[in-house]
């Protein structure tokens, strides 16, 4: 692969054209929100702190070839069952959220195992299918919380239960675990406040998924992702792969979505999980991460440059055509918009990757 | 026994579960104090209200583009439509008729858009068409906050401007197909004449087309898009002219759907409105690459049912309210099956 | 071989419910209700103390308890470490530290008067 100085600089143009587009948004939007410096920085600091995890847990299907992990909303429901329940024992502390993810590991691996094997009879379009997923497991997970626990599912503590006897109430105040791994080890820089054990505990999980990539079961996932066939005739075991890839992914969502109700210190029950995939593969792609290729440096740049257009909008919309609203469905439409976009981009990429392929085989014929 | 064998891989199993399921959710239905004919009212009303959103998978289905997760693009365009005609103000039946013809231009433009995106993402159309959807109905939230409508019924009272989220059809052209030709039958049914007039009508223009040379080339191209353009198809105009199609149906399935409904749903309204649809045409035994009317009839039929009877049943059996649980879980349940079933994976 | 997996994964496991064991011991959050209030010990009528001062796992900024009062302390884990003043006419006129234990419950009643006495029974479960 030569290429020219210029060849190359238009190749990295192309590839961070999504980055790119956002800094020149947000040279826009962060004047007109008004927003001091300072804010921002701390802002940015805590939504890296807050997001960062989620959106690493996306990263291991795209090593295996699956596309976006939309049904990352699996694991961030295990978490939060794992959070009622320290909630309910009252266990707090560091200790109440490493015992809730410790309680979201087995039903993190079930429901990994399950949209595994799902994906597995889905193969080629992993991604429509891991998106309906998430909703049908979501339905599960209602049935479970909103009807189960109170009445099946043993919940001594009334102050989260409905006043109807059973089911878990809207909001669960998380204050035994608020802000405990934030505040673990804080650092004060200036007026900025940082929250290092959080990223300790992030960048541990870095070093994991680089370290990851070199074993033998990373670049078994690796040939998978290229080219399923041949990774079978090499003797790798393609199911078992890709389910062992989405298992991973499910466990480290939910971890993420601890580490971000923690730092929220609210867990809205039946919404939290919501909008969780949504965001973090947002982010993920504005970081200038494609349906097949991400890495780690996309995520912090994702985080950071999606959270700057989410947090200033809505007051850069504000203040210049005097609706907040606006600037809150600006930010949603970025949000869709930015997915579908590059979804569109990736797919269009390899639409024409194909059809060259098929008139080279014509040539050849 | 053949014959059971042959009926049983005709009409598919979960076919039969669910359609057992519904019966005897109707058996059960006056033991646990739920009226059988307002059950059987509402899933009329039901259907007629549905059927044209599910009418509108056709199309882009025969033509190998797969399940539309797009239709919000189309409910936009009928919405679109809705809005225009009652900043006109015409009334009565011809105030849904001008409701419709004003959402035509709009939902064969952004069809045309739409079918060009979808051609250049071959295999990918699904997920990109769910985003296609999601983003065109949080851009259309922006516009219809901006737009420069005046009726007072629609816009904020205090502001003046912006539309409000739900805009009531009432003195407008509420029930404006429902209570076309309908007539009482019993004390607790009442038929929506108007609503299946128009949906076989709809049926029939679809039917006929897909008899024309326009129509028979769109399922070949949905069959074998190779052997189409091999046989002088031009495959890409195809698939154009069925998104075209889906998003005009869809434009218009809105329109029936909330004439009786009652309610303009503008900003996030659309959001989902395209997996019931998707989950009744698979229920009726469509795949992702083929689908007829008798699909369409008997999917909405089943899905509706199934939507309107569960809930009542067993929150009169449990004293319980699941119907949001129940939905969730059957609408998405059927698209998964769909989605994963062998014989449908292919290219 | 297979085994051997086996017999690893289950010890995992094992370790794994072990870890949860301590983890729930040692972050259950307890409430701990500090009362300063008249008592009868051993027939013997002890009166609220003017002022206290409580300072429990050697938090820096007392709990300040007056006469006949009640005060909430929040503590996790079973082993904790008290350490009281008893103020009198604003001097602190006696000091008093004890380490305890407590069990899985969810609160706690201690009674200052109690302690200060040295009967067993100063701090029960509620």
């Amino acid at each position: 692969m030569k290429t020219t100085g210029k060849r190359s600089f238009k190749n990295l143009l192309i590839a961070y054209a999504v980055p790119i587009m956002f800094i020149g948004l947000s040279i826009f939007t962060i004047p007109l929100s008004g927003f001091s410096p300072e804010y921002l920085v701390q802002e940015m600091v805590i939504r890296l702190a807050r997001n960062s995890f989620l959106v690493l847990a996306l990263l291991i299907p795209i090593i295996a070839g699956m596309g976006l992990n939309f049904g990352m909303v699996l694991g961030a429901m295990a978490g939060q069952i794992g959070l009622i329940f320290i909630t309910d024992w009252n266990i707090v502390g560091i200790p109440g959220m490493a015992l809730a993810m410790i309680i979201s590991i087995p039903i993190s691996i079930f429901l990994g195992w399950i949209a595994g094997n799902i994906l597995n009879r889905a193969k080629g379009r992993e991604m429509v299918t891991s998106y309906i997923l998430g909703f049908f497991i979501n339905g599960i997970y209602q049935f479970i919380v909103l009807y189960m626990m109170g009445k099946a599912i043993p919940i001594g503590n009334p102050a989260l239960v409905l006043s109807r006897g059973y089911g878990i109430r809207n909001a669960i105040n998380l204050e035994g675990i608020r802000q405990s791994l934030d505040n673990l080890i804080s650092l004060n820089i200036g007026k900025v406040q940082i929250p290092v054990a959080t990223f300790i505990l992030i960048s541990a999980f870095c070093f994991f998924i680089i370290w990851f990539r070199k074993t033998k079961l990373g670049q078994d996932m690796r040939a998978v992702g290229q080219d399923m066939e041949v990774a079978e005739a090499a003797g790798i075991p393609v199911n078992k792969t890709r389910i062992i890839s989405m298992i991973i992914s499910t466990v480290l969502a939910g971890f993420g979505q601890i580490i971000f109700l923690q730092n929220i210190g609210t867990l809205n029950t039946y919404n939290s999980h919501d909008q969780t995939g949504m965001y973090s593969i947002a982010a993920l792609l504005i970081g200038g991460a494609t349906v097949s290729h991400a890495t780690i440096p996309n995520i912090f740049l994702g985080v950071v440059l999606f959270h700057l257009m989410f947090v200033t909008s809505p007051m850069a919309g504000k203040n210049l055509i005097g609706s907040a609203m606006l600037g809150e469905y600006f930010r949603l439409f970025i949000s869709y918009g930015i997915i579908a976009i590059s979804l569109v981009l990736y797919a269009w990429r390899r639409h024409k990757e194909k059809e060259r392929a098929r008139m080279n085989l014509r040539g050849n014929s | 026994m053949s014959w059971i064998q042959s009926f049983v891989k005709q009409a598919g199993l979960p076919r039969i579960i669910i359609g057992l399921f519904l019966l005897s959710l109707f058996v059960a239905a006056p033991f646990v104090g739920v009226s059988v004919t307002t059950s059987i009212n509402d899933v009329l009303v039901r259907f007629g209200m549905n059927a044209v959103m599910v009418l509108a998978m056709v199309p882009m289905v025969q033509s190998g583009c797969g399940l539309n997760f797009g239709l919000p693009l189309g409910i936009i365009a009928g919405l679109l439509g809705a809005t225009l005609s009652l900043e006109i103000g015409v009334v009565g039946l011809w105030g849904f008729v001008v409701a419709i013809l004003l959402s035509l231009p709009f939902s064969v433009i952004f069809g045309y858009f739409y079918g060009q995106l979808l051609n250049r993402v071959k295999g990918d159309e699904m997920v990109i068409a769910t985003y296609v959807g999601f983003s065109s109905v949080a851009f259309m939230n922006i516009l219809w906050l901006v737009l420069p409508y005046r009726n007072p019924t629609m816009v904020w009272g205090f502001s003046g401007e912006g539309l409000r989220t739900t805009i009531s059809v009432e003195g407008y052209w509420l029930n404006a197909l429902n209570n076309f030709l309908s007539f009482p039958l019993g004390t607790h049914i009442k038929v929506p004449t108007g609503m299946f007039i128009f949906f076989a009508f709809m049926c029939f223009l679809m039917w006929a087309f897909f008899h024309t040379k326009t129509g028979t080339a769109m399922t070949a191209v949905g069959s074998n898009s190779e052997f189409a353009r091999a046989s002088g198809v031009n495959v890409d105009r195809s698939r154009t002219q069925s998104v075209i199609l889906s998003t005009v149906l869809g434009g218009i399935g809105i329109l029936v759907y909330q004439q009786s409904f009652g309610f303009l749903q503008l900003y996030n309204g659309p959001f989902y409105m395209a997996f019931p649809a998707v989950a009744s045409i698979l229920l009726g035994g469509a795949s992702v690459h083929k689908a007829t009317l008798l699909n369409v009839i008997i999917g909405t039929i089943l899905f509706q049912g199934i939507v309107t009877m569960t809930p009542s049943v067993i929150n009169s059996a449990i004293q319980t309210d699941m119907s949001e649980v129940i939905r969730i879980i059957a609408t998405n349940g059927m698209i998964l099956y769909a989605l994963t079933r062998k014989s449908v994976v292919k290219s | 071989m297979k085994r051997k997996r086996l017999i690893v994964q289950l010890i995992l496991i094992l370790a794994l419910v072990g870890i949860s064991a301590v983890l729930f011991v040692i972050g259950k959050g307890h409430q701990l209700l500090i009362d300063n209030k008249r008592a009868t010990i051993d027939g013997v009528r002890v009166e609220a103390y003017e002022w206290v001062n409580v300072y429990v796992n050697g938090a820096k900024k007392p709990i300040e308890i007056e006469e006949e009062d009640r005060q909430l302390a929040k503590i996790a884990g079973p082993w904790h470490h008290i350490r009281i003043e008893i103020l009198e006419d604003g001097k602190v006129a006696k000091t008093l530290e004890k380490r305890f234990t407590v069990g899985l419950q969810n609160s706690f009643l201690l009674s200052l008067q109690k302690m200060v006495e040295g009967k067993e029974d100063w701090l029960t479960p509620r």
